[in-house]
């Protein structure tokens, strides 16, 4: 979502909810969406929570030593981008490791702690504590997890249930025995993929769960979070009431629902909660692009079989937490087997050949961390063929980033100063910065645009109006579109707060076929551009000539104002492109030399 | 005895863009009837609109050639049945031989007369006028040659780093700085070429170069029975590649004393040569000894007259065709007040807006103007021509679109007036030096007058400027794109049936209450874990407390992601 629509109802919350423990705001996949497909710069949607809540906590999911992002960063990237984080407003970090190795988690965790704020120490749920078969990931499993988790000096312990497996009665059983077993405050957070997951949340709250994750009604239940309302009004009354005010919840939610629908085209197709997640153990976050992807890659019938084959991988990669980036290997790897109709024991068969995704060659490799239980000794063979896999902490290898040099290579990038958020923003997502940088350039903050009008464009008389800042309001209405000229230009007409604008678009999809001008490639030392455009007023060299450096090659003339071009080295003209009288642009090539 | 005065009745202006809509504006005035010419690059220029005749000049030739068309120019003259040409500035204002064609044709030609023109016009035998007139010149050689080797020597002579100017130029066309004798050969050259496209005549000479110094100039009105006045001086100093950027009047930096030096000497030089009609002496000032040093007569009206007329009150476009019709100076019908009587009144500053790209080394940019919003107001005085909404700035003619010149009791109030004038103007669709000029004026060494020719060469953070942020044209042009184009997120997915503003919840921005936000800054992040643990201990011990279990929300609605 934009944050056209996440901030208008931030005066609303912090004015009528302020009871809430926290807003999760920030983080997870937000971050590299909000620049990538939105065009938006996160820190300044962050700027705008703090604005608009000022009495309200803001929450982040922290990939631990992943950062926001899906590869393991240096500790000193991981380090400055919780600082920047803590800066610029997050007050709450919920850390995991996708793994749940402590020892990854702590770079992070500690930076956290450093930085003032609450650092929420997470583990992530998997398997299911009431089935005697599932011996992996038992009680004692997660009590001893807990506990290290606590030992690292967490403020809040937090259980992540991103698949939404945690039955009611394991909820009963887990966070009884947390209670008793740790000392610092527990956090329920669940996904609602099976349908059920508010009984879990009800079951947690009688077992003294400290605080749990609800979405507001209208954003909730299916691969979101179970029904706020609906869990504050069941637990009205009885002596865990959340205090909400219903009315609050209401408005609030009603607010959702209509922004909701501008974005009807990202819905998944999901009706219904699905009791099949007990079997794949997809997190919810997964389960809809994995089926937008299968979508993509016409493979959608397949689902069932994705799904089942998404199990098997699980259960040949040792059983593991899945949860970004791991459960992104395991739903590459499901896919790669569907696509290739390969079965498990296709893949383990030694004689056979198989072409792991780049992502399974990573963690069987050991660059997301160590798993527990360690990965299946056969297939990590297969897949690294031969390599050594990485045994300690992936941060501990990685040579620390200079950060100087880094911000150095972003500016020259994006031709501009970055600010330290930016930094961070390069830091994490090299190219999605800078293409987003790009777009920035062009278009300016088109983040103030309202949503349709940003997705849809607008249609013939349509009206809107834009706040760029307070007190600063545009009325744009669209009138019409030209004709493409020759060059594929099309004319757009708007009336500007009632003044007449035209803008020039090209439409990209009548470029002309007529060849342009030949561009001088920068990085080619033989070639010659022009330096600015205008017209060709003499040339002083022929086809082979020799030339010295310094010797004039070509002369160029605009608005009265003439410009030489010098060669830059002794050396034997190759070819010269144009001649006088030619008009020519910046960088089209004039003169190309002989390489030496 | 006066003579007889001959009144003119129909003008054409041998011109195109503001200075020939300044010139149809006086004669308008006057009730003159007007002709306008235009080149066929032009035949939607503004100047066409303000005459009361046009005609295309020069047909089958180029944009510049077209207006340098002088058999054409007369032949439109003669048929359009006009007494009288003004030529402006650039083009032909200083070519003899057209005002020459002009007596021929029995067409008053406004401006000296040739024989003066020849004289001044050509910069080395101007010099020699100078010297006549004991009044201070730079050092310089004749007219270059076309063997290398002289050229190296007379370089020699009078020492590097010299100036290389067109003998028939002016605007600063042409002129190039010359610093060693390896580049000597390639800049003359070069200078020449420029010459010839721009004058028609490719006579380039050499100067010494002063290094610290200020370009102040005399506007001087003569008439043709003798009497010669001064309008004071400007201040030019304010130059990029020697072309002006920012003129004002007076010269701030002048006392009285050195003020009467630089009149007089000016006067001077047009006495020796019987001068008529408006001209400027231009002259260059050490700014370590104060020494004034004679550059040149521009035997024309000058872009930067404005800003004299502004503190004079004196229509000088006016003056020169009343001169031409033979009014003396001094008396009322000349509309020139007696010299004792012109006074200088407040400051004028003026900046030439033009299409040249700061931050592209001051390439002219070109393509159609989208947006234009001039500014106005008390004291502001806008001379354009070639800017206005869906104007096409082609590439074929210099620069200049608009010239500003503001005027105020005071310099500094005149600074700020013209910053004001500047930060109101919107120009897009082309690249323009607003925000350069905005930056300039409001210098501390421009407005503590501590400035050379060379203050924007030698002032780097000119360049420094925060961008003016045109959020409105940036906004259409995404809108545009996703309308034409449609926006790659939301390609192969359903639209929305329709489309929803959903309605405003947002609460007045009183201050909320205090929320955990607040908790945790009092109790620190290990306070706040305890609170959190309390609450529920609280509760078992029967005490009810508000928000006894925290809730979190989970809002970002990360699962429905566009992805």
């Amino acid at each position: 979502m934009r944050t056209h629509d996440l901030i208008k109802p931030g005066s609303a919350y912090a004015a009528m909810l302020p009871e809430l423990l926290s807003v999760e705001t920030w983080g997870g996949a937000t971050f590299d969406v909000a620049m990538r497909f939105l065009n938006e710069c996160p820190w300044e949607r962050l700027a705008k929570f703090k604005e608009t809540m000022p009495n309200m906590i803001q929450q982040m999911l922290l990939r631990a030593s992943n950062g926001v992002g899906y590869t393991n960063y240096p500790d000193n990237v991981v380090r400055y981008f919780v600082e920047q984080s803590a800066e610029a407003g997050i007050d709450l970090f919920r850390v995991f490791d996708s793994l749940n190795w402590v020892d990854n988690m702590r770079p992070a965790m500690d930076a956290v702690i450093e930085s003032g704020k609450l650092c929420e120490g997470t583990m992530c749920y998997t398997g299911d504590i009431t089935d005697p078969a599932r011996t992996k990931y038992d009680l004692n499993y997660y009590i001893k997890l807990a506990k290290e988790l606590e030992a690292t000096g967490a403020h809040i312990l937090g259980v992540k249930d991103m698949g939404g497996l945690m039955k009611p009665a394991a909820a009963t059983i887990l966070f009884k025995a947390l209670k008793q077993e740790v000392g610092i405050p527990i956090h329920f957070h669940t996904h609602d993929t099976s349908g059920i997951a508010a009984a879990s949340i009800l079951a947690a709250s009688e077992s003294g769960v400290d605080a749990v994750d609800a979405a507001m009604d209208s954003m909730s239940g299916l691969t979101s979070q179970p029904n706020l309302g609906s869990i504050a009004a069941a637990l009205r009354g009885s002596e865990r009431d959340a205090g909400l005010d219903q009315r609050a919840l209401t408005v609030i939610s009603d607010y959702w629902e209509q922004a909701r629908r501008n974005y009807s085209g990202f819905e998944p197709d999901l009706r219904a909660g699905t009791s099949s997640v007990y079997q794949h153990e997809m997190p919810g976050g997964q389960f809809t692009n994995l089926r937008q992807q299968a979508r993509s890659m016409g493979i959608d019938e397949k689902w069932d079989d994705i799904a089942r084959t998404y199990a098997q991988v699980n259960h040949m990669f040792g059983d593991i937490i899945k949860v970004t980036p791991t459960s992104k290997v395991v739903g590459d790897m499901a896919l790669m087997m569907v696509t290739s109709g390969l079965s498990p024991e296709d893949v383990m068969n030694s004689d056979r050949e198989i072409g792991f995704p780049e992502s399974a060659v990573q963690l069987f490799g050991g660059q997301m961390g160590q798993a527990y239980g360690g990965f299946p000794e056969e297939l990590q063979k297969k897949i690294l063929k031969g390599r050594k896999p990485l045994t300690n902490r992936p941060g501990e290898v990685l040579l620390p980033v200079d950060l100087t040099q880094a911000r150095d290579d972003a500016e020259s990038k994006v031709g501009r100063k970055i600010s330290d958020e930016e930094l961070a923003s390069f830091l994490m997502y090299p190219d999605v910065f800078v293409e987003y940088a790009k777009v920035r350039r062009t278009y300016g903050n088109i983040s103030v645009l309202p949503t349709p009008a940003f997705f849809y464009g607008m249609e013939t008389n349509d009206e809107i109006s834009v706040d760029l800042e307070r007190g600063v309001t545009l009325v744009i209405r669209f009138l019409a579109v030209g004709d493409p000229n020759e060059q594929g230009r099309r004319n757009v007409f708007f009336e500007l707060n009632g003044q007449p604008r035209t803008v020039r678009v090209i439409d990209r999809g009548r470029v002309p076929l007529e060849e342009a001008h030949a561009q001088a490639e920068d990085s080619n030392a033989d070639h010659i551009g022009a330096p600015m455009p205008g017209i060709v007023v003499s040339v002083s060299v022929n086809d082979g000539g020799k030339v010295k450096r310094g010797d004039v090659l070509v002369a160029i003339e605009a608005m009265k104002m003439e410009t030489s071009v010098f060669a830059e080295r002794d050396g034997v003209i190759g070819k010269v492109i144009h001649h006088v009288g030619t008009q020519v642009d910046t960088k089209d090539l004039l003169v190309v030399m002989d390489p030496e | 005895m006066p003579k007889r005065r001959k009144k003119i009745r129909r003008l054409l202006v041998a011109n195109r863009s503001e200075i020939a809509i300044r010139v149809l504006r006086a004669a308008n005035e006057l009730g003159i009837g007007t002709v306008a010419i235009f080149a066929n690059e032009d035949r939607f220029a503004l100047h066409i609109a303000k005459a009361d005749e046009s005609y295309q000049v020069g047909a089958g030739k180029g944009p510049i050639e077209a207006y340098l068309d002088i058999p054409d120019i007369i032949r439109i003259a003669k048929q359009a049945k006009v007494d009288a040409i003004h030529p402006g500035y650039g083009f032909l204002s200083e070519n003899p031989d057209f005002a020459d064609a002009c007596a021929e044709a029995g067409i008053v030609f406004i401006g000296p007369s040739p024989d003066v023109m020849r004289k001044l016009g050509n910069k080395v035998s101007a010099r020699k006028i100078a010297v006549d007139a004991n009044a201070p010149v730079m050092p310089a050689t004749g007219p270059l040659p076309s063997d290398e080797k002289v050229i190296h020597s007379a370089a020699k002579e009078i020492g590097l780093p010299v100036m290389l100017k067109a003998s028939w130029g002016g605007g600063g066309r042409g002129m190039r700085v010359i610093e060693s004798e390896s580049e000597l050969i390639d800049q003359v050259m070069a200078g020449r070429r420029e010459a010839m496209s721009a004058f028609g005549n490719d006579e380039v000479y050499l100067e010494k170069l002063v290094r610290r110094a200020r370009h102040v100039e005399v506007q001087i009105l003569g008439d043709t029975h003798g009497n010669l006045y001064h309008l004071f001086e400007r201040d030019c100093s304010i130059q990029r590649r020697n072309q002006k950027v920012v003129e004002r009047a007076p010269a701030p930096y002048l006392n009285a004393a050195q003020r009467k030096i630089l009149t007089d000497a000016a006067l001077a030089i047009g006495n020796t040569v019987g001068y008529s009609n408006a001209g400027t002496v231009e002259f260059l000032m050490d700014t370590d000894t104060g020494n004034f040093y004679f550059i040149e007569v521009n035997p024309r009206i000058q872009v930067e007259h404005t800003v004299t007329e502004t503190v004079t009150g004196i229509d000088i476009v006016k003056a020169q065709i009343r001169i031409a019709e033979g009014a003396t100076i001094g008396t009322p019908e000349s509309g020139v007040s007696k010299q004792k009587d012109i006074r200088l009144n407040g400051h004028a500053i003026q900046c030439r807006v033009t299409t040249e790209d700061p931050e592209n080394n001051f390439v002219p940019d070109y393509g159609r103007i989208t947006t234009y919003r001039g500014a106005t107001g008390f004291g502001i005085r806008l001379d354009g021509g070639t800017a206005y909404s869906g104007a096409l700035i082609t590439r074929h003619f210099d620069s200049l679109l608009e010239k500003v010149t503001a005027w105020a009791p005071t310099a500094e109030e005149a600074i700020l007036r013209m910053n004001r004038a500047l930060r109101e103007f919107r120009i897009r669709g082309v690249a323009t030096n607003l925000l350069f000029l905005e930056t300039l004026i409001t210098h501390p060494k421009f407005r503590d007058n501590d400035y050379t020719t060379k203050f924007i060469d030698n002032t780097p953070e000119l360049f420094h400027y925060v961008k003016r942020r045109d959020r409105a044209t940036r906004i259409l042009n995404y809108i545009g794109d996703v309308i034409v184009n449609g926006n790659p997120e939301v390609l192969g997915r359903i639209r929305p049936t329709s489309f929803t503003t959903p309605k405003d919840i947002s609460v007045d921005p009183v201050a909320p209450p205090d929320g955990n936000l607040q908790r945790l800054e009092k109790l620190g992040p290990k306070g706040f874990s305890n609170w959190m643990i309390e609450q529920k201990k609280s509760s078992d011990y029967g005490h009810d407390l508000p928000g006894c279990t925290p809730i979190s929300v989970r809002d970002t609605y990360a699962d429905t992601r566009p992805y």
